[in-house]
Parts: structure tokens; sequence; C-alpha cells
């Protein structure tokens, strides 16, 4: 088997300039990288290009950010990436398709009065962060599991030692909840 | 706003519950397990693992050596001897399989030894020929020689169920061993399933076991739909080494539970003497499931339960367990 860097030497080849950081930070994280971009894009040629996007963002950027977590900002990143593509496809009307289950099911959550919010709302962060305060430990991680790490229902079990059916009674609350934290906007 | 500005927020959110997220979602039961006798201090969502952890764990003192003839019969023994647990227990003879499934890792010589089965569980008992100065029972110092163990079921059809498993390593006969543990959720049935375990040294070395389970285990579910307190405990589940009690609410609510009585009018309590096992949860305590509240609460039958102050487990045939008393009332299941 080979060796795994930590992520402060991965770091390192990075600030060094080595021509094998990319390589190492592919070997360590590569698989989940290109898990969270297959979630969000449906087409694999897409999450492959999403998957390049990242890696030449971490090129560029690691260096200088120098990140505590490397993993949630690599994750991070490609979540950045592939929302990028996946609003392009969008807007080009290719979106039937790449839609993802996991992408419609949040965007259940959003109050029909919201639905025409056009301007940015600078706000809905903090919203987020508000709702997750509130929430067990337990229950964060399987709204992040679900909606930031983008794995199924079954893996979110399997990780938790819990059964599937706990799991899905668990999100589907969360899911009711959080529509209502966010209709709670205007107060 | 759109589904998308929503995921471009979640995006942004601050690092630290990505971390804490991670960190949970990480820190799989394989890993618990590996560690298990190590590790006492589990999270309460997380009480299976707790309470396998503990029973590998923490029952050392009261190994006993009983002399029993015949083959299986003395592996049902040495099986129930690292549970604390002294009696030999003939419903438990059958449940022993014997299976000698050998691979050779670099210089030693790894072995599938039996399976104990159960419904939904399957504890499989693994030698190796690394000898180990330690009297015997279960290890709770690092060895210098370790393996990683992994194993599940292969269900057909794709199906990928959430399980339970880990290694606890002990000391038989001056040889290190491990004690692997396969749990499903009480639904399962593994008997006819293809089982998988892979067990790697820390240099690589690999090997694979697999065989096919051709067993029928005995289990039962008693309705009870009966009120405690408001709380309807609704079914138990047994099979041959663990009691499930079901209970559900409209809100959130705490059982205790406080002993069985066995057909003979023996009343044994749950480890009420034990503070780590008690703390693991003497009680029912509900989950918000979206509709209502539910508790699944967990009794292992092969070393839980005792009489009242002593300290000497017992392993209990469901099939003797006359009632059940939840918050001070008793209520009869058979």
């Amino acid at each position: 088997m080979e060796d795994v860097l930590t992520d402060n030497q991965i770091v390192e080849l990075f600030q060094s300039g080595s021509d094998s950081a990319l390589n190492e930070l592919r070997k360590k994280y590569g698989a989940q990288m290109q898990r969270i971009a297959e979630s969000i894009l449906a087409d694999k040629r897409d999450a492959e290009e999403c998957l390049n996007d990242a890696y030449l963002g971490a090129w560029k950027n690691i260096s200088a950010a120098a990140p505590d977590n490397l993993k949630a900002y690599l994750f991070r990143m490609t979540r950045y990436c592939a929302f990028k593509r996946l609003r392009t496809n969008l807007a080009q009307k290719r979106g039937g398709h790449v839609l993802t289950t996991s992408y419609e099911e949040l965007s259940e959550c959003i109050p029909e009065y919201r639905m025409n919010e056009t301007e940015q709302d600078s706000k809905l962060k903090e919203q987020i962060e508000e709702y997750l305060r509130d929430l067990s430990k337990e229950k964060r991680a399987i709204f992040l599991g679900r909606f930031w790490f983008m794995y199924s229902v079954a893996e979110i079990a399997e990780r938790l030692g819990r059964d599937e059916k706990y799991v899905s009674n668990q999100l589907y609350n969360l899911k009711k909840q959080f529509k209502k934290h966010l209709g709670r906007k205007e107060g | 706003m759109k589904g998308l500005d929503l995921h471009n927020a979640m995006t942004e959110i601050d690092e630290s519950f990505i971390k804490e997220a991670d960190q949970i979602l990480t820190n799989s039961r394989v890993c618990e397990m590996t560690n298990a006798t190590q590790e006492f201090g589990g999270r309460k969502n997380r009480r299976k693992s707790f309470r396998i952890a503990l029973i590998a764990a923490c029952l050392t003192a009261l190994l006993a050596g009983t002399v029993v003839a015949g083959a299986k019969a003395l592996k049902e023994s040495r099986f129930l001897e690292l549970f604390g647990t002294k009696e030999h227990a003939r419903e438990l003879e059958e449940a022993v399989i014997t299976k000698d499934l050998t691979a050779k890792l670099g210089n030693v010589t790894i072995a599938v030894e039996d399976i104990v089965v159960d419904k939904h569980i399957i504890y499989a008992e693994i030698s190796t020929d690394y000898a180990l100065d330690e009297p015997d029972g279960w290890l709770h110092e690092a060895c210098e020689y370790s393996l990683e163990i992994t194993g599940e079921a292969v269900f057909a059809v794709d199906e990928k169920y959430a399980c339970f498993r880990g290694a606890s390593p002990f000391c038989r006969d001056g040889k290190l061993w491990y004690l692997y543990v396969i749990e499903y959720v009480d639904g399962i049935d593994l008997g006819h399933e293809k089982m998988q375990l892979t067990v790697e040294d820390a240099e690589n070395h690999k090997a694979k076991f697999e065989w096919v389970n051709n067993y029928t285990a005995k289990s039962e579910v008693i309705t009870v739909n009966h009120e405690v307190d408001g709380i309807t405990v609704t079914d138990i589940r047994f099979s041959l080494t663990e009691m499930v009690i079901y209970a559900k609410a409209e809100q959130e609510f705490t059982l205790r539970f406080d002993y069985i009585r066995l057909d003979d009018g023996t009343v044994l309590y749950y480890d009420e003497n034990n503070g780590m096992l008690s703390r693991m949860g003497g009680s029912l305590k509900g989950s918000d499931v979206g509709e209502g509240w539910e508790a699944r609460k967990f009794f292992t039958l092969l070393s839980g339960f005792a009489e009242k102050d002593s300290r000497e487990w017992q392993f209990v045939p469901y099939e003797r367990i006359q009632s059940i008393c939840i918050n001070g009332e008793e209520i009869r299941i058979r």
C-alpha cells in the first residue's frame, strides 16, 4: 500500500512548488472529491471537468491559503466548482438531467414566498448557521452529511451506526424544520 | 431564491460545522470497535457501539474455567468465558459452527476457527499463532502484532444495510485471538447470506475469507402494546443473544428498565451494579422520528443479566423470560 502524506506535508509540497503535490492530494482526497462532484453533477464528464477545476483551484490557492483543515478546504472548493458548473448547465437549460436528489431535496426547503427573491441574500449563510447551531451533534451530522458532504442515506446510516429508516426519518424531520426556519426570515 | 443560492450559502458555512460533522461521519464504527477494549467513552447516540464495546471490554474479572465434555460444548463455554459468563449454556451449543478457514499472513497463520451465529449477529472467533505472554482474556493494551479486520454480509441485489462491526483482541492459550462481531438491525436474517471477512496485518499482507451461511436461527417477536406512564411498549424482539424492546409515544420520553423475571421466578437485573454498564442505559430513551418519538433498546442476553447485587452474569435463554419490568411496572409477556 502506498504511503499517504499528512495534510501538513501536502500543504508543504504545494508551498515548495513540488510536482508531486497534486498527486499526493489526489491520492488522499481525490476519490472523495470525485464523489462530491458526482453527487452534484449527475453527468460523469461534467464531474470530471469539475474535479479538474477543483485541482486547478487547489494548485493556485493552497500555498497562500495554507488551510488549517485541508479536507474541508478541498471539499468546499469541489462544491464551488460543481455548483458553478451546475448553474451554467441550468442556465443553458441542460438542467433536466443534471439535477441530483440531494440538490432537489434541499431546494424543496425553500418557502414558497421566498422563491421569487432575486437579490443575493447575504443573510442566508447566517440563517443556515443559526439553524445548525440549534441541532444536536448527530442531527447536524445527518443534515450536513446529506447536504454538504452529499452522502446517500445508506452511507450516513452506515457511518453513524444507525439504520436507514432512522436516518430517513431524521432527514424528513430536519428538512421540515429547516423549511420552517427559512420561513421565519422576515420575522 | 433558487436551490443553487441555498447550496452556495451552504457551501460557505463556518468550517467548524464541517469539521465536526466530518469527524462524526468519519469515525466509523469499525475504527471505534477495533479499539473497543480501550474505548469506553462512546457517544450516547452510538448506543450499539458502546454496548458491544462494553461487552467486549469490561467483563474480564470473572473468567471462569468450565470443563465440559465435547468439542461443541467446549467451544461454547470458551466463547461464554470471554463474556464472564460461567455456566454452560446448551442453547448456545448449536450456534457454534466450526469453520477452520486458514490463511498465512507473512509468518503468522490466521484462522476463522468458528462462528457463533444469531439471527442478525455473527460472532467470529479468529485465531492466530502469534504467541503472547498474557493470561487468557481480553487484551487491554495494544499488542505489537495486530490485524485490521473487516467483515460484512454480501446481500443479493446490491442491498447495502448499515451494520455494526468490530474486532476485539483477546488471549487464549497463550496466543492472540480476535472476536469479530458483525451485527445488522434486527429485521435482517443472516441465516443464508454470503459472508466476507478480510484480515490485514501492518505490513499489508492480506487474506480474505468467504463462506455462505446455512443455518436457521431462532427468534421471536412478542407484540406487547402495553402502556406505561403514557408510553406504549410496543414489541419485544428476541434472538439467541439479544433482546430488543421497542416503545413509542407522541412526545419525548425516557423509560427506566428495571428487570426481567424468568419462568422459575428468578429476577435478573441488567448490570445495575456495574457503573459503566448502567450508564449505557437501563433506560429506553425516545428519539424524534418525525411522526412521534420511538425508542429501541438493545440488551445482550450473553452476559448482561445478573441477580440483584451479584456480579455473576448469566446467559439468558429468551424463552425463559416471563415478564419485563419497566418504570416499576411488571409486564407479563408469556
